[in-house]
């Protein structure tokens, strides 16, 4: 494949107004293959939170693409991410998705690593007859060539050649900081993740999460459920903020809602929800608007679906969910969830949190399945035509370089924006994904000369 | 008036239960809850631990009234969530019922191994889902019923989704 197969498959001309994306993104495994050598594993992918490895010698495990990995706390409070394989003959030398380990030791020869990924012991090396080119290796952890910890929020690339995380991460950055400063603590992980997998394209999920326009069609079921729950005015259990306030409504007026592009991929949908006692964090309210100014509280609490390109999405409504993308093949991907909350919360708020993220975000709860079900009929559907699919046109008249009204108040700059009612329901953020991924296949393609 | 629980009781009411499921009988499924039954299922605080306080800890389900139930078949039944339509066939397998010892007069917590094979008519794919069961059963208005029920998940890498009727 050439970096031209590349741009054959979107076609991208703002200038006609024409953006549309080619079925076989979703289904060719040449290209999938291209996505995990170039994107999940040739850029920066994120990997977990430094909360969750609170004390030295702390590991957790996980995977850039298909290389599995081992982010570690030293004994000098360090982090660092190494691969998570050992130097003798390869095998992994963590086991366990999280744990507490001041020395590895490989399951399979017995070779050693502290938790600074330094070898610390070869078995019976001095009988052993190695040859003094043996001696002059390196026997350590082989280090992941970039690592970065942006408050509490921990990257790394498998890849040297990558733009400074900071410049990734670019404007973005700002809705990063809404959801770490919530609290003092910063973000922690409710224990319990949940994994789940769908035999479809990872690209589905990242979709998902900043269109709008599924809501009302794909959660039909539960948004009835909300309705038949109101006018029973139970003294439910979920104390919903969807209860509230439903800016999907049809005819509501104004702006609502909207969307944000980023350079290098990143993605935020957004509405407007309100300082609403529904919402767990509304317990900080006031302490928040000293803090931060009305503007940046409010951002606090308005819906958001942010996506940092491409394995991570924090989304913030009723409760917040944190998931890893893990694609797996071309039509599976796992997907890791976490209930994500502000350290330090009330057991109220927590358990409000809680509840409320079971109700929606659980492949078993009320909301999660269909999505997860509508990805699947997808993956089916696409095979039916070689060509263009239409779902990327909706607000192309609406999106507007820069910043905007909204933005303006918290200092962000994004590369586009679009303002909307609730029956807006932007697709052009979309967009910057798809260039994101032609411009990492096409420069990855580059690099490697064709091939 | 109630006998103290026997052993043929309580895995008759755990094998009602997975039977009324398997075969539809929603409204007598709903039947054989208490109103203030608690629906429970934990998630895995990591590989070896379950998560046990609903309060502070993700579950998988935690439906804490008979309405929550009610809410879900409701769900299952709108032909709204593509998710529940067509339903998966599913089987409901209940065995090793253990009963306290001495079983109560009035309560008695029960445990049980479970199975549930699954069939999706929509794409041919199957699976199983297996696990514990501890189910507090509870003597009122002349039945025993279903206080409380936890089902501890043993497979819980869900493809795709997980409802009530599944597990």
């Amino acid at each position: 494949m050439r970096p031209s197969d590349i741009d054959a498959l979107l076609d991208d001309r703002p200038a006609d107004g024409a953006f549309r994306v080619n079925r076989r993104v979703f289904t060719d495994p040449d290209i999938f293959d291209l996505e995990m050598r170039h994107i999940f594993e040739g850029g920066w992918m994120f990997l977990g939170l430094e909360s969750q490895l609170p004390k030295s010698h702390d590991f957790l495990t996980t995977t850039l693409g298909r290389k599995p990995v081992v982010v570690m706390r030293d004994g000098d409070g360090r982090l660092a991410c190494y691969y998570n394989s050992c130097r003798h003959r390869g095998a992994l030398i963590c086991r366990l998705g999280q744990g507490n380990r001041r020395l590895h030791v490989c399951p399979y020869h017995g070779w050693s690593y502290d938790s600074a990924g330094k070898n610390r012991n070869i078995k019976s090396r001095e009988q052993g007859a190695y040859a003094p080119a043996f001696d002059k290796d390196s026997h350590d952890l082989q280090s992941v060539a970039r690592f970065e910890n942006y408050r509490g929020l921990l990257f790394a690339s498998a890849a040297a050649d990558v733009p400074p995380f900071l410049e990734y991460l670019g404007e973005a950055r700002h809705l990063v900081d809404l959801a770490v400063d919530q609290s003092p603590g910063g973000l922690e992980l409710v224990p319990g993740p949940v994994r789940f997998t769908f035999e479809a394209n990872w690209k589905l999920q990242l979709e998902n999460s900043c269109d709008p326009y599924h809501f009302t069609s794909v959660h039909t079921s539960y948004l009835r459920l909300l309705d038949q729950r109101r006018a029973a005015q139970q003294d439910s259990k979920v104390k919903s903020v969807w209860n509230d306030d439903r800016p999907w409504a049809e005819g509501a007026k104004g702006v609502t809602g909207g969307t944000f592009s980023f350079d290098h991929g990143h993605v935020l949908n957004w509405q407007i929800m309100g300082v609403l006692p529904t919402l767990p964090l509304y317990e900080r309210a006031e302490q928040l608007l000293k803090e931060f100014g009305a503007a940046r509280r409010d951002w606090m609490f308005n819906m958001r679906n942010l996506s940092i390109f491409p394995n991570v999405q924090i989304a913030e409504n009723a409760s917040s969910q944190l998931r890893i993308i893990r694609p797996l093949a071309v039509n599976r991907t796992e997907m890791i969830t976490w209930c994500v909350a502000p350290a330090g919360e009330s057991a109220d708020a927590r358990r409000q949190r809680i509840r409320q993220y079971e109700d929606f975000f659980n492949p078993s709860g009320l909301a999660t399945p269909d999505d997860a079900t509508t990805f699947e009929d997808t993956q089916c559907g696409y095979p039916a035509e070689a060509g263009w699919l239409q779902g990327y046109a909706r607000g192309m008249t609406a999106t507007r370089p820069g910043g905007n009204p909204m933005t303006a108040p918290i200092g962000m700059t994004p590369a586009a924006g679009v303002l909307g009612g609730p029956e807006l329901c932007d697709e052009t953020a979309l967009h910057s994904y798809y260039r994101a991924w032609r411009d990492r296949l096409k420069q990855g393609l580059e690099r490697d000369g064709g091939a | 008036m109630s006998a103290a629980l026997t052993a043929a009781t309580a895995a008759e009411l755990l094998a009602l239960e997975g039977h009324y499921l398997d075969t539809r009988q929603w409204e007598k499924w709903l039947d054989l809850f208490t109103e203030d039954v608690v629906f429970w299922v934990p998630a895995w605080r990591d590989e070896a631990e379950p998560t046990t306080d609903p309060d502070r800890e993700l579950s998988l389900i935690y439906d804490i009234d008979r309405q929550a139930l009610v809410d879900r078949v409701w769900r299952i039944r709108s032909g709204m969530s593509v998710a529940s339509t067509p339903l998966m066939r599913t089987a409901h397998q209940v065995s090793n019922v253990l009963l306290p010892d001495p079983p109560g007069e009035t309560e008695a917590e029960v445990r049980a191994t479970w199975a549930v094979h699954l069939f999706n008519p929509a794409n041919g794919r199957q699976h199983v889902f297996f696990g514990l069961y501890e189910s507090t059963l509870r003597f009122v208005d002349g039945r025993w019923k279903i206080a409380r029920k936890k089902v501890l998940l043993l497979n819980d890498r869900i493809p795709t989704v997980l409802d009530i009727y599944m597990i």
